[in-house]
């Protein structure tokens, strides 16, 4: 579960103060599928970024399964973020020396787990996601879409309660876009995991069971379909 | 250039004072090369102005001198003096022990009344000079010796040479000028006949020194000496001094080059990551309408720019390493020399402007390559903030380097070992060997790490790989820094080798030829090696009367020119001395007696670095200076010897008394019929000898344990240099590892981001340091090796005409593995703090 309490996030750049939160309270339970949609600079990924343990707020608190990013030593955000967040980004963010499995790894890799170890359990999500061939290959040799899958098998290798995509659709065709989403509709509706997508696009928004859309860092609306 | 300084304010200073880090480390690499050039220079100016100053000061007008080999006879002085238009006055300019003080004293024993006419004495108060040449028993000191010792007038002052010991009043005080100033004022001033008693040398004396009144009275002088006599310019230098303050300059050379090379290097590491960083921002100028060559002018700008502080902190730290610098110069120049202070530091008007222009080259030429590289960056890629692209581009063309250093390294390499080249050009030679080294690496790095790459992904562990992964992923950087650590690494392995080297050799010679158990000597082997003061040959006679002494040899060391350098002339009793050598079976009593009767028939004997710098082989004659004319000697053998850089010939005391009329002795050796009786002999000796004049015994022990003391600390005066490369190579390496961190905060937001702990982000960069370090210990070992063994040899046999096979400097390979891990984690700490400060949000947010 993620809480969110009375959060403020204020950038302060030389004497440039920029409120990109501004008291923002909701709570997301498990199991939920949530859109945060909103124009830029509305607050939306420093909302996932919080909520994630990226980063932390400047007033208020964010819980995560009920403890208090703000009061974890920056270990224990690590280690909420290796085994109970699965983040997937725009940009993908795999790392291009590593290999597709390598990459899927990477959080069991962190963890201290061998990939021999964890190698059945990369290898069904690789299935999973319609990348069993690819195992082997690099970044380099992927489509945007491969890519994305391929985020979104190490987003759920430590087999985390929660879900955050920042904008994953942000850089794939439509027709790419479409199958990342129905892989994140499956996660949520099969797996009963926490969903969180920021994204600019309704119609991934359409397929969310709740849309929070902000406008400059407060909540504007927040409806459940 | 124009657009270069207009861009500057706007484009590449906040750059700069948002990265002041890494600008701080270009800085003072920069910074650090100016410093070893210009302390080095220093050091050198220093320590020839402090030696010039002194002999300067002894010297007065004098314009020349007359010699007869060693000593001059009166009748030189009455010629001289009925020469019209000349001034002339006798001199006697020898090193006197004052064991009191536990120093040595340069006497200068004068005939005022003449040298008052070339040289100037400005006594304090009233002093009659008159009382010095009544009473033989007076000197005259320089007013700050006094006060450095507490003498007063009238205390005694006990002086000890080839004569014995007397006991003078000091009678007056100089003030610290002219002869009194030199020599760093341990000077005392007696008459010349009070000095031919203390240095047995009586109706002569050691040179005569001319004035001219006028121009053609030299040829006049000239025209009237009787055969043998030298008319020459009075020396304003050393030979010695010289030849010793070209080895400094050798070594100090090869280390500021090697040290401008890496500073180069970690230039253009850090330029070129400021390129890639800057690749949009670059981008969008183009964009904009900036032309290549305003990019271009923009990067020179800041190497330029760069310069200035890091002339002004190198010129400062030069002011700092020169001081320490010039204290080990001073301790190494007196032992090999004689007595100078070197207290006062000159800086050369050429330190000032040649280092600063070396440090401006270095960093234009550390630009230049990426400066390029921006210059190529295209207009289309405005807005990006990566520039992996560019990287890329380097990368590909990794192969022209290789392609351009096979010819350098094969062209530097012919030129460093080519017997005839010349020193300078050697010394260069080395230094770019190290460049080419630095431009092939990179290539041939890419290509081994390809296949290790995927072994090492396939069996390391993440963190270990990641680390592996960044040294593998840019190999101009990474080969650059491995370079820059292994050269100043290099450094210490090869100095150590020689060192090692040349001890080993030395030592197997002392343990060949010293037979002796005793040494008597009028140096405490606390002060000069090569300028101890003689005493009397009668010493022998009763030394040996000791039932306890189975023989004594005694020896008289001189320096001779010959073929346009200063060799070693040891004059030794051969009988005693091979005797010795045959009874402790070091030689077999036939050769022994061959030898003998070879040396005593008038042959010499040379060393073999002194055939090898004069082409002598056995056999052959050599024509040596002596106070009766020219005398030819038959080169009876070729020994090992080395006890003088530029060659020693060796030959029978009887021969050497006959030609040089000097009976005197530089040191006697004695050797016990009973070892178990040596410390009672040594300390008999001791007591009935010191009771009448000042001498030392010392052991043989003692002796071997000085000279290894000696060489070592010729060696350390290469330590400041060595340092400062040290802490150059230490700054590659953290530049690198900072680079490291600001040119993959992406990667490393994204591991941060799936769950990477601070602590493994920096055992990543530890790891990495730790891969870096390994490798430039490695590279490090070999290069060192290679000197040590390869070129050095070369060059010190041009040099020297020594010859030392190689020895592996174990301990120092140790040592270089321990200072790699050290420099390598100290390196280290500046990346984990910004590691500590490292903001994943912005760095995922990058592209």
């Amino acid at each position: 579960m993620i809480e969110l309490d009375a959060v403020e996030k204020v950038y302060e750049t030389g004497r440039k103060r920029t409120v990109a939160l501004a008291g923002v309270s909701l709570r997301i339970a498990p199991g939920e599928y949530v859109a945060v949609m909103g124009p830029s600079g509305s607050g939306k990924s420093t909302l996932l970024h919080l909520a994630g343990a990226l980063d932390l707020p400047t007033a208020g608190q964010v819980r995560i399964n009920g403890r208090s990013t703000t009061e974890m030593s920056d270990d224990e955000r690590a280690m909420a973020r290796r085994m109970e967040i699965g983040f997937v980004f725009q940009f993908f963010n795999l790392l291009p020396t590593l290999t597709l499995e390598q990459n899927v790894a990477l959080p069991m890799l962190l963890a201290g787990h061998r990939l021999r170890s964890s190698r059945s359990q990369v290898s069904a999500l690789l299935e999973r996601v319609g990348l069993g061939a690819r195992h082997s290959a690099l970044p380099d040799e992927l489509s945007g879409g491969e890519m994305q899958r391929a985020a979104i098998a190490r987003a759920l290798v430590a087999e985390p309660e929660m879900i955050l995509a920042d904008e994953p659709t942000g850089n794939l065709d439509s027709g790419t876009g479409q199958e990342i989403i129905r892989l994140f509709g499956e996660l949520a509706q099969h797996n009963g995991r926490t969903v969180v997508i920021v994204t600019h696009d309704a119609a991934v928004a359409a397929h969310a069971q709740r849309v929070i859309r902000l406008r400059d860092g407060q909540v504007e609306s927040d409806r459940s379909s | 250039m124009i657009a270069g300084v207009t861009l500057f304010p706007h484009v590449s200073w906040p750059y700069l004072r948002r990265r002041k880090g890494r600008a701080a480390l270009a800085l003072l690499s920069v910074a650090l090369a100016v410093a070893l050039f210009a302390a080095i220079r220093i050091t050198d100016y220093s320590t020839v102005r402090a030696f010039e100053q002194s002999t300067q000061a002894l010297l007065g007008a004098v314009q020349l001198i007359i010699t007869h080999g060693i000593g001059t006879e009166p009748e030189a002085l009455e010629v001289a003096e009925q020469t019209p238009g000349v001034r002339a006055a006798p001199v006697i300019q020898r090193a006197a022990n004052a064991a009191q003080f536990g120093i040595t004293l340069t006497v200068l024993g004068i005939d005022y009344a003449r040298d008052a006419r070339v040289r100037s004495y400005r006594a304090i108060g009233e002093f009659d000079w008159t009382r010095m040449w009544l009473d033989r028993r007076t000197v005259v000191i320089p007013q700050a010796l006094a006060a450095r010792h507490g003498i007063n007038l009238g205390d005694p002052l006990l002086l000890s040479a080839d004569g014995g010991e007397f006991r003078y009043t000091v009678a007056g005080l100089l003030r610290d000028e002219g002869p009194a100033a030199a020599m760093g004022g341990r000077v005392a001033v007696m008459s010349i006949s009070a000095a031919q008693e203390l240095f047995a040398t009586p109706e002569r004396f050691d040179r005569v020194d001319i004035v001219l009144d006028t121009p053609t009275a030299g040829d006049a002088l000239r025209a009237r000496l009787p055969a043998g006599y030298v008319l020459e310019p009075a020396p304003r230098s050393s030979p010695i001094l010289d030849y010793f303050l070209a080895q400094m300059r050798t070594i100090s050379l090869a280390v500021t080059l090697v040290a401008l090379t890496i500073g180069l290097f970690i230039v253009y590491n850090s330029v070129s990551l400021s390129v890639t960083e800057r690749a949009g921002e670059l981008a969008t100028l183009r964009a904009l309408g900036a032309r290549r060559k305003d990019v271009w002018s923009l990067f020179l700008v800041e190497a330029c720019v760069i310069c200035v502080p890091a002339s002004v902190l190198g010129m400062g730290l030069a002011l700092l390493a020169a001081r320490q610098m010039l204290r080990q110069a001073a301790a190494n120049m007196n032992v090999m020399v004689q007595t100078v202070d070197i207290t006062r530091m000159w800086v050369p008007p050429d330190a000032w402007t040649v280092g600063p222009a070396l440090g401006l080259v270095t960093a234009l030429a550390g630009t230049l390559t990426a400066a390029r590289a921006a210059a190529r960056v295209p207009p289309a890629a405005a807005g990006s903030r990566s520039g992996a692209a560019l990287l890329t581009l380097q990368t590909s063309r990794l192969w022209r380097w290789l392609i351009a250093a096979v010819p350098l390294g094969a062209v530097s390499l012919a030129l460093a070992l080519h017997p005839a080249t010349p020193r300078l050009l050697t010394i260069v030679g080395f230094a770019l060997i190290v460049l080419s080294l630095g431009l092939a690496l990179p290539q041939l790095m890419l290509w081994l790490t390809i296949p290790l790459r995927t072994l090492a992904r396939r069996w390391l562990q993440i963190e270990t790989y990641l680390a592996f992964d960044n040294v593998a992923k840019y190999p101009a950087r990474t080969s650059l820094t491995v370079v820059t650590l292994a050269g100043s690494l290099s450094i210490v392995v090869a100095v150590s080798g020689m060192l090692r080297a040349f001890e080993q050799a030395a030592t197997r010679w002392m343990d060949d030829v010293f037979a002796f158990d005793l040494s008597v000597q009028s140096n405490p082997l606390t002060t000069t090696a090569y300028s101890g003061t003689a005493f009397p040959e009668d010493l022998i006679a009763e030394v040996t009367a000791d039932p306890r002494v189975a023989d004594a040899s005694g020896a008289r060391v001189v320096f001779q020119p010959y073929a346009g350098r200063t060799v070693m002339l040891l004059a030794i009793d051969a009988e005693p001395f091979w005797g010795m050598l045959a009874r402790r079976q070091r030689i077999s009593s036939d050769d022994a007696r061959a030898l003998v009767s070879e040396l005593k028939g008038g042959a010499i004997l040379v060393s073999r670095n002194f055939a090898r710098l004069y082409g002598v082989r056995e056999g052959d004659s050599v024509r040596l200076a002596a106070p009766g004319g020219t005398r030819e000697f038959i080169v009876a053998r070729i020994t090992e010897d080395y006890s003088w850089p530029l060659g020693v010939i060796g030959m029978d005391r009887e021969v050497y008394k006959t030609g040089w009329h000097d009976r005197s002795i530089t040191y006697l050796d004695v050797q016990a019929r009973d070892p178990s009786q040596i410390d009672a002999l040594q300390s008999d000796l001791t007591r009935r000898l010191r009771g009448r004049m000042l001498l030392w015994v010392h052991k043989l022990a003692d002796i071997k344990a000085y000279g290894s003391a000696l060489l070592r600390d010729w060696f350390r005066l290469a330590d400041a240099q060595i340092g400062l490369a040290l802490v150059i190579g230490a700054v590659g390496v953290a530049n690198t590892l900072l680079i490291s961190v600001m040119g993959q905060s992406r990667q490393i937001g994204l591991i941060r981001a799936v769950g990477a702990t601070r602590g493994q982000i920096q055992r990543v960069l530890v790891s990495e340091a730790l891969l870096l370090g390994a490798a430039g210990a490695v590279l490090g070992v070999l290069m060192g090796v290679a000197v040590a063994a390869g070129l050095a040899p070369v060059f010190i046999a041009r040099e020297s005409g020594y010859r030392f096979p190689f020895v592996m400097p174990w301990s120092s390979v140790g040592l270089v593995a321990v200072a790699a891990l050290v420099i390598a984690l100290a390196a280290s700490l500046l990346p984990i703090r910004a590691v500590r400060r490292f903001d994943i949000v912005r760095a995922i947010a990058m592209e």
